[in-house]
């Protein structure tokens, strides 16, 4: 021995991870169908008026767990154009944003939902995902299905062509044999049910040329993640947000970015926890967001990441990301 | 054989007063890669992409090395044990795949199965957003001892066809089949060899405390980080038995240990004893045909192509487990068997050439 501690690495066997910015609270004002706004059958200024009453600074300090003075929180509002999209940028984002202030709210990120679902270019070739890849294509490669009773890894995990449940499914009715007696129906149970099943099938997606069609709660799962700030594609953040200016918009939703910040000193729009203020009719979209948030494992090294900083900032953060999920859900 | 290292002395086991014990079960199949010549970085890098967005690891000393990113996969089952005691585990085991040389191919397959002592059964279940919180590990409700749980998974052969216990086995080898049916590769190999199975456990030392563990935890472990500095691990006994032709046992005694460490010590020790099997069988068959005319065998070309440069004993192994690599080679004499093949390789190639000269002076 020379007595010397003698350390070798190569840059490029090691893990390059970047952090990104985050807020304490990422708060969602509201989600509206592209019908809404089309129709008009929705009073904004009214809408916004109900989501303000439940996102002053004590509340959100008080659900970010920091003291409000300390509090960092951003706001956003995820824009439905993903089925279809009648009305433009150029219309809608102005709409929003007048209709909020007149509510004294400010809007600090306008995202689109056919983000979620369009190719992510250059990158994500690289990184050996098919060119036309998107955020809901990297998502769904990171969910780990929760594993019924029995299923020890000698057989592939049942792939379930777009659907993901939170437990076993009833027995399909072909599995019946010939000749034989009817089976007896057989209830479908959840995984860690609590005495009583509450079973949950939830559509991922269809095959619908020209390729695949997104179901809304996976694009709204992409969404939160997009908001914890754990997706990342090749340790790079897999989306940035982009400025933009309110009074040149384009007029296609295609030509908006993924994520655009408004100007204004916002907060980052990533953030430890969300609060989703949303109608009450987004229960069962949001009931399938968390379902799909507890089958999904992040990259490691980003969740140890997250868990390391707000252990330094002090705040509190649940490890398990169904539990950084807020909602409040107004009635009618 | 056996290796004992540390001086460790011989206690009570770390099981036997109730406390929890983590007992780190893990198989490695390794093969020859099936194709023609050797992969490039990038070829091989392609290859181990098997989790889209993820970072492939790739580093060029001293051999080229490209592993893939950990895959997850839940499991709920029971977990192996000698006695047949049945304990149902639930969590995830983590596997990579790895290219050495850009010839070589290894998947992995290990798991964390922390056991529950008396009075600490695991109330109900968790969400299993939280066993994804702590990916490789299987949480186990009920007492089961750590040596039943070791015994049952080494002496059990897994991977062979429908059983209800857990089948590390099985995962790993679909996962080096997903890597062979690569379309970068063109399924030709340049030799017959066959894969091997290598099956390792880690058990806490037998003198350490009840409910102390072989291992440190991460950072992710816990909500917030302590600045404490842990204490350096080490290995206490180590016992590694060649069952058969293809399949290898490792069982080690060790505290303080990094797991990522110990899965990489295994996946370097599985790659030696690989290649020391594969050049012996390779020779054991020249040596009979050997001895016409000092003509070099047919069948040491491709051992000498593409195996020879490949053995770097312990390259990727971290300070705290050298020993065991040390160790081994003391007992088992890896490095002593392989110069001797080599030696043997180079003296043929030797003759021939002057055999080859011979003819040319003739």
């Amino acid at each position: 021995m020379t007595g010397v501690d003698v350390v070798f690495a190569e840059t490029s066997a090691t893990d390059r991870t970047v952090e990104i910015p985050l807020s304490h609270l990422s708060v969602e004002l509201g989600h509206l169908y592209m019908e809404e706004l089309v129709d008009g059958s929705v009073d904004l200024a009214t809408y916004f008026g109900r989501i303000a009453s439940w996102t002053g600074p004590d509340q959100l300090a008080d659900l970010a767990r920091v003291p409000r003075a300390r509090l960092r929180a951003s706001t956003c509002v995820l824009v439905d154009d993903y089925a279809a999209a009648p009305l433009g940028p150029d219309v809608v984002v102005p709409r929003l944003i007048a209709a909020a202030r007149s509510a004294g709210l400010t809007i600090d990120y306008i995202a689109r939902e056919s983000g979620c679902a369009a190719p992510l270019g250059g990158v994500g070739a690289l990184a050996g995902l098919p060119p036309a890849a998107s955020l809901a294509d990297l998502v769904e490669s990171l969910i780990v299905a929760d594993p019924a009773a029995g299923f020890n890894g000698s057989r592939p995990p049942p792939h379930e062509n777009g659907w993901l449940c939170n437990g076993v499914r009833s027995p399909a009715d072909g599995a019946r044999q010939a000749m034989r007696a009817p089976v007896a129906w057989q209830p479908p149970v959840e995984n860690r049910a609590h005495r009583h099943s509450i079973f949950l099938d939830v559509e991922i997606w269809r095959e619908q040329a020209p390729g695949r069609l997104w179901s809304c709660p996976f694009l709204a799962t992409v969404w939160q993640l997009l908001r914890l700030g754990q997706l990342r594609v090749l340790g790079q953040p897999a989306v940035t947000q982009v400025d933009i200016d309110p009074d040149d918009l384009p007029t296609t939703w295609t030509q908006f970015p993924t994520i655009a910040r408004l100007p204004g000193r916002a907060a980052p729009f990533a953030a430890y926890r969300t609060l989703s203020v949303l109608d009450g009719r987004f229960v069962p979209v949001e009931h399938a967001v968390r379902m799909t948030l507890g089958q999904v494992a992040v990259d490691p090294t980003v969740a140890e990441q997250t868990l390391r900083r707000a252990g330094r900032e002090k705040v509190p953060l649940p490890a398990e990301l169904p539990d950084r999920v807020g909602h409040v859900f107004l009635g009618g | 054989m056996g290796a004992e290292g540390g001086g460790c002395a011989e206690a009570k086991d770390a099981t036997s007063a109730g406390g929890r014990s983590d007992v780190l079960v893990g198989e490695v199949r390794t093969g020859l890669l099936a194709n023609s010549r050797a992969l490039t970085e990038p070829e091989a890098t392609a290859v181990v992409a098997l989790s889209p967005g993820s970072q492939v690891r790739v580093s060029a000393r001293p051999v080229p090395h490209a592993v893939s990113p950990g895959l997850t996969l839940g499991v709920h089952c029971p977990v192996p044990s000698a006695s047949g005691t049945r304990r149902d585990g639930l969590g995830t085991v983590l596997s990579r795949a790895s290219l050495t040389s850009g010839r070589l191919v290894q998947a992995s397959t290990h798991a964390r199965i922390v056991l529950g002592g008396r009075g600490s059964v695991i109330e109900g279940r968790r969400p299993w957003a939280h066993h994804l919180v702590h990916p490789g590990t299987i949480e186990v409700v009920g007492r089961l001892p750590a040596d039943d749980l070791a015994d049952g998974f080494l002496l059990t052969a897994t991977g062979d066809g429908p059983g209800v216990v857990l089948d590390l086995g099985a995962v790993c080898g679909r996962l080096l089949d997903q890597v062979q049916e690569s379309p970068i590769l063109d399924q030709k190999l340049p030799f017959r060899a066959r894969r091997t199975r290598f099956r390792f456990v880690l058990l806490p030392c037998r003198h350490t405390a009840a409910g102390e563990s072989f291992h440190h935890s991460s950072a992710g472990d816990s909500d917030t980080t302590s600045g404490s500095s842990r204490a350096p691990g080490h290995v206490c006994r180590v016992d590694f038995v060649v069952a058969d032709e293809t399949v290898r046992t490792l069982r080690m005694h060790g505290s303080g240990l990094s797991l990522v460490d110990v899965v990489g010590l295994c996946e370097d020790f599985a790659l030696h004893d690989w290649l020391l099997t594969t050049v012996q069988h390779v020779v054991a068959g020249s040596r009979v045909r050997a001895g016409g005319g000092g003509r070099l065998p047919s069948q040491l070309k491709p051992v000498i192509d593409h195996l020879l440069h490949v053995w770097m004993p312990a390259a990727r192994v971290g300070e705290e487990l050298l020993p065991v690599w040390v160790g081994l080679e003391q007992r088992a004499g890896f490095s002593r068997q392989w110069e001797s093949l080599v030696g043997w390789i180079r003296d043929q190639l030797s003759l021939s050439l002057l055999a080859v000269l011979g003819d040319g002076a003739r």
